[in-house]
């Protein structure tokens, strides 16, 4: 019954799509619009459809419908509910149907707002997304349909992959995830959309920036999630390892900052269109080679590739849309012309143009490093990985030019600079950022003349000579960070003073209403601060560790950095859906502070009821500047033993907490305006020369 | 118009100059910082080219070949590319503290280097998942299939 329904609902939301994309792409083409109302149906019903199927499929989940095929692979009696719930999204087809409800949000928030208000090439746009919608549904109701029926049910599933159900983290971070992916279809949509179009006017920019704002904050904030994620849960003692997994997400992301920023030059110099479109082509492009990578198997094993019924399936599409984008810029080339031309690379625009540069930069190594083992398996049958030093070598002297650029470049005016006010601007802030990085290199001294010993002189120079790539990369980061800080946070305040002497106006007043004034500016700059605190987390966190492991006996400690972990002894628990030996342990600190973590506070081994391997959970003491990191290698019940791995993680929390950043930056950023929008005639928003909006009633 | 031309041409002569360095500085350091995935006999036959690179190992920890110092975490074990006694295998030390799934038997991964000495060295030991996580085939038997999870050979 669930199943006939829910495939029923796929079936008509591919029918949807691919009617939308027949008679958006071919009546946008032939330029009959009077057929727009059709297309704007077609993707109500898509977007219908597929959330009704996403919610047929929760239904079984609950009411653990086991002739539902998705239900026998993932569900369980013995799953908590949230759970159950999560587990749309733990495998395969659950997720990629997951992705089919997301597309339909999008499609339908996207046709749905500018419903009355819009640009001429709103159909083609609908159509292109569509289309790439019509691939989805087609994968959902092919090759990854979840909606099989089992001939003889039985009474109890085996339930979701127990690494999925091990923390909070997990139910949250793949949707934010999907949602940048998934986003990337409507600027992609926009884009291709006014160049089949043929109408490059100021129309499509606007709302294509705003919607690749939508995805990429997603997009930033599951990268992060990700990470705590695997900090959080998997107990290895990291959060970013270059997994090709990991990579997939990073990539458009690239690209797609990357655009947000050559979409300023193009707003206001009207030139970098055509690597503009470029980039904004390419993110949604590496969004479906992420989703390529991380869903046929293909990075298991070449081999495992050929099984997956889906990774064909995504080779074709991704091969068609890459001749497709080729072409379409290559026809359309001509009104990809610059009207103005880079003067010099002293200004605003030059810096946004390194900016770019280093972002491909690294996007190429990174996708380099991530495909170069799957060439290497499917040409010469040689299984390699590529170690995390490549990436690390490579992409961490691109992040310091970047965060460099990030202080650099608001101060460069638009068009060209007068170098004495850039001097002096430049001034402050690089007095800040020296002095930064000289108060992190006193304190890492005094700490290293702490533990070695050695006298001061003699000290000074193995300290010196001590400092690898790692430290000195680190040193940068911080003198940097400084910089960019004490410049970023200049460019917000400074109008908000201005306001204060002018209007005499409150602090918060002036600050309040100079940011409505400058919404892209304000929001942009809270996201650099963000940005800065993550670099510098990264910094901290992977030059400034420090690792030790012991095995314990009740009462024993060992030292990690100037902390102490003492073991207290063995515990055991029992969740509904799980059973679970704990090490109890406490963390004494430097002043002799002592901090308990207890039973399901302490670093655990979670045995589940049908998987044979233990899922370790480590214990994290976190602190603002450090976190004390435990994990259990392993415990002897008769001898009251435990083995830890310990670290110490200097501000590796500054990642998480740059999210509000991001989000509330981003937010305030794609704000819309309104009273911009109530004040002006809907046609006022496009050049006259282009005809305006068209406004359609329907 | 021939200076309205060079502009445009230089700047992709220098993008395409930038990007060839790029990519060769990439290749090299691809080629630096490989891990290759090698079983014993596998690497056993690359002769002296195994000594120096990262390699990943991947075998079976050969039965009664484990001795572990608990005092000094030193634990020393032979991975062996199979189960059978006949079977290639390569001594393996370690300097940390094994997971708890490590056992005689098991399928593990090391990662490490080889040297003259014929010791493998490792401060990475990974216990395979053997029981890579898989879902039960539709209708497939619930006893059947909680026995391919627990069987203990690594897969190949």
């Amino acid at each position: 019954m669930n199943s006939t329904l829910g495939y029923g609902l796929v079936l008509a939301g591919l029918a949807c799509a691919a009617f939308g994309a027949v008679v958006g792409l071919y009546t946008g083409l032939t330029r009959r619009e009077s057929a727009l109302p059709w297309v704007q149906a077609a993707v109500f019903g898509f977007a219908a459809c597929m959330i009704g199927s996403n919610l047929v499929m929760v239904e079984s989940l609950l009411a653990h419908d086991f002739s539902v095929k998705y239900v026998a692979q993932v569900g369980s009696r013995s799953t908590p509910t949230i759970f159950t719930i999560v587990s749309l999204w733990s495998s395969l087809e659950g997720s990629i149907l997951f992705w089919g409800a997301i597309m339909g949000a999008y499609l339908f928030a996207f046709a749905f707002i500018y419903r009355k208000e819009h640009g001429r090439y709103m159909q083609l746009s609908l159509g292109m997304m569509s289309a790439v919608a019509c691939f989805f549904a087609f994968l959902i109701a092919g090759p990854a349909n979840p909606w099989g029926v089992v001939p003889n049910p039985l009474s109890d599933g085996p339930g979701p992959n127990p690494l999925l159900q091990n923390h909070v983290l997990m139910i949250i971070h793949p949707p934010m995830l999907y949602m940048g992916f998934v986003g990337m279809t409507v600027p992609f949509g926009i884009a291709t959309g006014a160049l089949l179009r043929g109408e490059l006017s100021d129309s499509w920019l606007v709302p294509l920036r705003k919607w690749t704002l939508v995805p990429w904050t997603f997009l930033s904030v599951g990268i992060i999630l990700g990470s705590w994620w695997a900090y959080a849960v998997l107990g290895w003692g990291g959060y970013w390892a270059w997994d090709p997994v990991e990579n997939a997400s990073f990539l458009p992301w690239l690209t797609a900052t990357a655009f947000i920023h050559s979409a300023m030059v193009l707003e206001r110099k009207k030139s970098l269109k055509l690597w503009t479109l470029a980039l904004c082509m390419g993110s949604f492009l590496l969004t479906i080679v992420g989703t390529f990578m991380t869903r046929s198997g293909v990075f298991n094993s070449v081999h495992s590739f050929t099984q997956s019924q889906i990774g064909p399936t995504f080779l074709v599409f991704i091969a068609l849309l890459l001749v497709f984008c080729i072409a379409l810029l290559a026809v359309r080339g001509h009104l990809l012309v610059a009207e103005s031309q880079l003067k010099t690379l002293v200004s605003r625009e030059g810096s946004i143009l390194v900016n770019n540069l280093v972002f491909c930069a690294i996007t190429f190594t990174v996708f380099l490093g991530t495909i170069f083992p799957l060439v290497n398996e499917g040409l010469l049958n040689k299984k390699i990985t590529v170690g995390e030093p490549y990436f690390n070598t490579m992409a961490l002297p691109g992040a310091l030019l970047m965060l460099f650029l990030m202080g650099v470049g608001p101060v460069l005016p638009w068009g060209e600079a007068d170098a004495r006010i850039v001097r002096r601007q430049l001034l402050i802030p690089t007095v800040v950022g020296l002095l930064t990085a000289l108060a992190v290199f006193v304190w890492r001294y005094q700490l290293f003349l702490g533990t070695s010993g050695l006298p001061g002189g003699e000290g000074l120079v193995r300290f010196v000579v001590d400092q690898h790539a790692d430290g000195v990369q680190a040193l940068l980061a911080f003198g940097f960070a400084g910089f960019v800080s004490v410049v970023t946070l200049r460019e917000l305040l400074l109008p908000a003073r201005e306001r204060m002497r002018e209007q005499k106006e409150s602090p918060f007043t002036a600050f309040m209403r100079s940011a409505s004034r400058s919404r892209r500016r304000t929001g942009g700059y809270i996201v650099h601060l963000g940005i800065v605190s993550i670099i510098v987390a990264i910094a901290a966190s992977s030059s400034y560790k420090v690792h030790s492991t012991a095995r314990l006996e009740i009462g024993k400690a060992m030292p990690v950095g100037q902390y102490q972990v003492r073991f207290d002894g063995l515990a055991n628990g029992k969740d509904p859906h799980r059973d679970w030996t704990a090490a109890n342990i406490t963390v004494i600190g430097p002043d002799g502070r002592e901090e308990q973590h207890h039973g399901k506070d302490a670093p655990r081994m979670n045995f589940y009821e049908r998987s044979t391997d233990p899922v370790g959970s480590p214990s994290v003491h976190e602190m603002v500047f450090r976190d004390v990191y435990v994990s259990l290698l392993a415990f002897d019940p008769k001898l009251n033993t435990a083995s830890f791995n310990a670290w110490v993680f200097p501000m590796v929390g500054w990642i998480w907490y740059a999210i509000p950043f991001l989000v509330i930056g981003s937010l305030i950023a794609m704000w819309p305006d309104r009273k911009k929008r109530a004040a002006l005639p809907s046609a006022a928003l496009v050049s006259p020369e282009e005809g305006g909006l068209k406004a359609q009633a329907p | 118009m021939k200076s309205k031309l060079t502009g445009p041409l230089l700047a992709v002569a220098a993008l395409a100059v930038a990007g060839g360095a790029l990519a060769f500085i990439a290749y090299g350091k691809i080629g630096d910082n490989l891990v290759y995935y090698w079983s014993a006999g596998e690497m056993l036959a690359q002769g002296s080219k195994a000594y120096g690179p990262t390699i990943r190992l991947g075998g079976v920890v050969q039965k009664g070949s484990v001795e572990w110092n608990q005092e000094h975490t030193a634990l020393t074990f032979h991975v062996a590319d199979g189960k059978d006694e006949t079977a290639k295998w390569v001594k393996v030390a370690c300097d940390q503290v094994p997971p708890q799934m490590f056992r005689e038997n098991i399928g593990v991964v090391v990662e490490g280097t080889y040297d003259q000495t014929q010791v493998f060295k490792t401060n990475r030991l990974m216990v395979n998942h053997s029981n890579e996580y898989r879902a039960p085939k539709p209708g497939e038997d619930m006893k059947q299939w909680q026995k391919t999870l627990t069987d203990e050979a690594p897969k190949s």
